[in-house]
């Protein structure tokens, strides 16, 4: 694939309901976004809808400033309210196809497939790009299920025609073998909505996947 | 005021324990003949499955107004009358904004300032409760008809009652000014509920006979 450095999907941040409250998920946000991130998807489990909706709007005038990518995951509604770039989709979420129907064209539609043929399906009815793993093990998603590695990465690089991205388990140690793999980009959760300092952690993988 | 038509009866579902396709086939069942607003409330369920279950309900000819709850993209998919936004959902001028005029939208409100700031924010209707206690929320509080009452004189949009009303209790609940009323298992869980539904709506009827 050419072009994939300047892709907004090479490095991207899904948020974490851990970081406790919206005020706290944009600080962490906008100090990643420092430190060289260029997409955040919004995911934050167990906040009610105004809560998400707030922490939306938050996300979004901060990506805008970065010049950043803005997905939101599963709630098309919220993407559409806040403005969001598009959204980040599984297997549960509402089918690609509904979603590209009320977000148009022009939007970016990510999603998880959770094989082979589920992938070709989704591409079919309109997916941008796929979101594939868990590549390493990982704590933030209870129900990803076993590891696919960098070979999983690398299979479906090579069966698919729209950008990969690895997800689960990516760090700033790890993620130089998810793009080898052919990975369009990475996508991280813990690694830095967990850590001491979000932006350093940024700044790490940029130097690793530039 | 809004030209859209509201029905005074709302049936809410599935209860916990009810499994999506009879609920689906019990609402239908019960919306014929009777002139009631079915509202799919599946709070944490897959959005896939919820847009399955509200396809179906779309499909029933005897639904003739659909609400959604929450899920705003779902209704507009599956082209819904309209959608219940709870007291943590949505804001209201956003669903205004992604549903256009020609929806009806609801909010849930628990406390009278809530039910001021929802019709201030364009809400089409308010379900305020709960009135009774219920076995579907055992943590709420019961607030009585003197406090519906309070809410119906606070705000001047309809305000639908909920909260373990049945055929026995809903005279009390429309005489406190309540436009209607919403249930749940009182209907769902009826050994007939076509017939519980028509009592219901016998009984609102004749609370409003002389005003409308």
């Amino acid at each position: 694939m050419t072009g994939t450095h300047a892709s907004p999907l090479r490095r991207h941040l899904i948020t974490d309901s851990r970081a406790g409250t919206p005020e706290r998920m944009e600080a962490i946000v906008a100090a990643a976004l420092c430190g060289g991130m260029t997409a955040v998807q919004l995911r934050a489990r167990g906040w009610s809808d105004r809560t998400l909706f707030d922490a939306a709007q938050r996300l979004r005038r901060l990506t805008r400033q970065h010049g950043a990518l803005f997905l939101v995951n599963d709630r098309v509604d919220v993407a559409l309210a806040c403005g969001a770039d598009g959204v980040h989709l599984g297997v549960e979420d509402l089918p690609v196809e509904t979603a590209r129907r009320l977000l148009g064209p022009s939007a970016t539609i990510g999603y998880s497939p959770d094989s082979l043929e589920d992938a070709v399906l989704a591409i079919a009815a309109g997916a941008s790009y796929l979101g594939v793993g868990p590549v390493f093990p990982t704590s933030s998603k209870g129900d990803a299920g076993a590891p696919i590695g960098t070979e999983g990465i690398s299979l479906m690089v090579d069966s698919v025609s729209v950008p990969v991205i690895g997800v689960g388990g990516i760090d700033p140690d790890n993620a130089g073998a998810v793009v080898g793999a052919g990975a369009c980009g990475v996508a991280i959760v813990s690694a830095i909505f967990l850590a001491d300092d979000p932006e350093q952690q940024a700044r790490r993988l940029a130097a690793v996947v530039p | 005021m809004t030209a859209l038509h509201l029905p005074r009866i709302h049936l809410i579902g599935p209860p916990e324990g009810m499994d999506a396709e009879v609920f689906v086939a019990t609402v239908a069942a019960a919306c014929q003949g009777n002139d009631v607003a079915a509202h799919l409330r599946m709070a944490g369920r897959d959005a896939a499955m919820q847009l399955a279950i509200a396809r179906k309900l779309r499909a029933a000819a005897s639904i003739r107004t659909l609400i959604i709850n929450d899920r705003v993209d779902i209704a507009l998919l599956v082209h819904a009358d309209g959608v219940q936004l709870g007291e943590r959902g949505l804001d209201v001028v956003s669903a205004r904004q992604l549903l256009g005029p020609d929806a009806l939208i609801g909010r849930s409100i628990h406390a009278i300032d809530g039910a001021r700031e929802a019709e201030a924010a364009g809400a089409d209707y308010l379900i305020a409760g709960h009135v009774f206690s219920t076995s579907s929320k055992p943590g709420e509080p019961e607030r009585g008809v003197g406090w519906l009452a309070q809410v119906v004189s606070a705000v001047t949009v309809p305000v639908i009652a909920i909260g373990g009303i049945t055929a026995r209790n809903a005279h009390a609940v429309m005489e406190a000014g309540a436009y209607g009323i919403a249930v749940m298992s009182a209907v769902l869980w009826a050994a007939e509920p076509q017939k519980t539904t028509a009592e219901i709506q016998r009984i609102v009827e004749s609370c409003i006979g002389g005003e409308q």
